[in-house]
């Protein structure tokens, strides 16, 4: 992780371009380099996301393209790595120059984090960002833990997540998506079992 | 609790003054009525407020009169029954015209709720306001419950809120201020005096 000292606004952060590729995210203000992602972790993502295209429009399902702003002041902005729209929200972002869903609109329906090594990463996605995504409203939040095997299902309720954890052959049971039919195995293992 | 269905902006708030001594929280552009306070309520927080200075420069404590702002857009904004400011933010904070804590000050050390009897105070407290006090950043929240009986102290760990629960004779374990020495029972026990 690297971090620079500068503190960037939101509307800095927004107009930023470093001329590479690496994509940020936003903490208060300063920009954290993304971790490089395991292959395995590609892959769990790209399989969750032909999951969801047998229930929901293409459209609706945003795989690591998609920042959502947590808090504009000082500025917080996270990139998921798997971002499920509601037909709201894509109305609010589809004519957007960029790919961020701003601090007004309204919240995706669901975000998924699958975990990188490390006590930082695990930290991130595990205490701040489930603190963060309640802030913003976000119904629901998975956390897809290759090392620890187990998906960890938060849902909010009154502003709070609450937390239900599964494991080998448990099926995910999510509240927004009851027809998805997985289990934490195959998620893990990224492949139709 | 009566909710208006007009948006505040943060700056429209702080304009604000509808001619009555009705204090208001903001709930995402919201203003929410403050639940009236139960006189056994009172008790408990005036009882910790002595308690309280009995270590701490009466400059940094804070008796509901100070609000915090959780986010700025969309604008939240937090009236907590007690408040234990730090040295640093009391420098920053000295000679504000309002009595507000703004987004870009540095947290207090301590926030302190008394529950309001009923459901929806209840969440308040318990859900939303624990989501709010961890992406402020506070170290530490606590709730005290004069219906359940119990004290919970909340300490924030790389993001999220450890929950602890005192009850009875247990001692009150405070990381924010360790001199404190109290049992659960003394502090509801103002309540029932």
């Amino acid at each position: 992780m690297v971090t620079t000292t500068k503190k960037f606004t939101l509307e800095e952060y927004l107009a930023y371009d470093d001329g590479t590729d690496t994509q940020y995210e936003l903490v208060d203000g300063e920009l954290v380099k993304m971790p490089p992602e395991a292959t395995k972790n590609g892959q769990i993502a790209v399989y969750l996301l032909s999951q969801f295209l047998k229930l929901i429009p293409s459209y609706l399902i945003r795989c690591k393209d998609i920042e959502i702003v947590v808090t504009d002041h000082p500025a917080r902005v996270r990139f998921p790595d798997l971002v499920i729209l509601t037909a709201e929200s894509f109305a609010a972002i589809c004519d957007a120059k960029r790919c961020t869903i701003t601090q007004n609109m309204p919240s995706p329906a669901l975000v998924i984090e699958v975990v990188s090594p490390g006590k930082t990463n695990e930290d991130r996605d595990y205490r701040y960002k489930r603190s963060e995504y309640a802030l913003r409203g976000i119904p629901e939040y998975w956390i897809i833990d290759p090392i620890k095997e187990q998906v960890t299902f938060l849902r909010l309720v009154n502003g709070l997540y609450e937390e239900t954890v599964f494991r080998g052959n448990d099926d995910i049971a999510s509240a927004t998506f009851p027809d998805l039919k997985l289990t934490v195995s195959q998620v893990l293992t990224a492949r139709e079992v | 609790m009566t909710t208006t269905t007009k948006k505040f902006t943060l700056e429209e708030y702080l304009a604000y003054d509808d001619g009555t001594d009705t204090q208001y929280e903001l709930e995402d552009g919201e203003l929410v009525e403050m639940a009236a306070e139960a006189e056994k309520n009172s008790r408990i927080s005036t009882y910790l407020l002595l308690e309280f200075a009995k270590f701490i420069p009466f400059y940094l404590i804070r008796h509901k009169d100070t609000e915090i702002v959780v986010r700025y857009n969309p604008p939240r904004v937090r009236f907590p029954d007690l408040m234990i400011l730090t040295e640093e933010l009391f420098v920053v904070f000295r000679g504000s015209k309002r009595g507000i804590i703004t987004q870009d000050m540095p947290s207090p050390a301590l926030v302190i709720e008394v529950v309001s009897p009923g459901k929806v105070n209840q969440e308040r407290d318990y859900q939303y306001k624990r989501t709010d006090y961890a992406t402020r950043g506070i170290p530490e929240y606590w709730i005290i419950d004069s219906v359940q009986e119990k004290v919970t102290v909340l300490t924030l760990v790389d993001g999220l809120y450890e929950e602890a629960v005192f009850q009875g004779s247990n001692s009150i374990a405070s990381n924010a201020i360790h001199e404190i020495n109290l049992t659960a029972s003394q502090v509801l026990a103002a309540g029932d005096i």
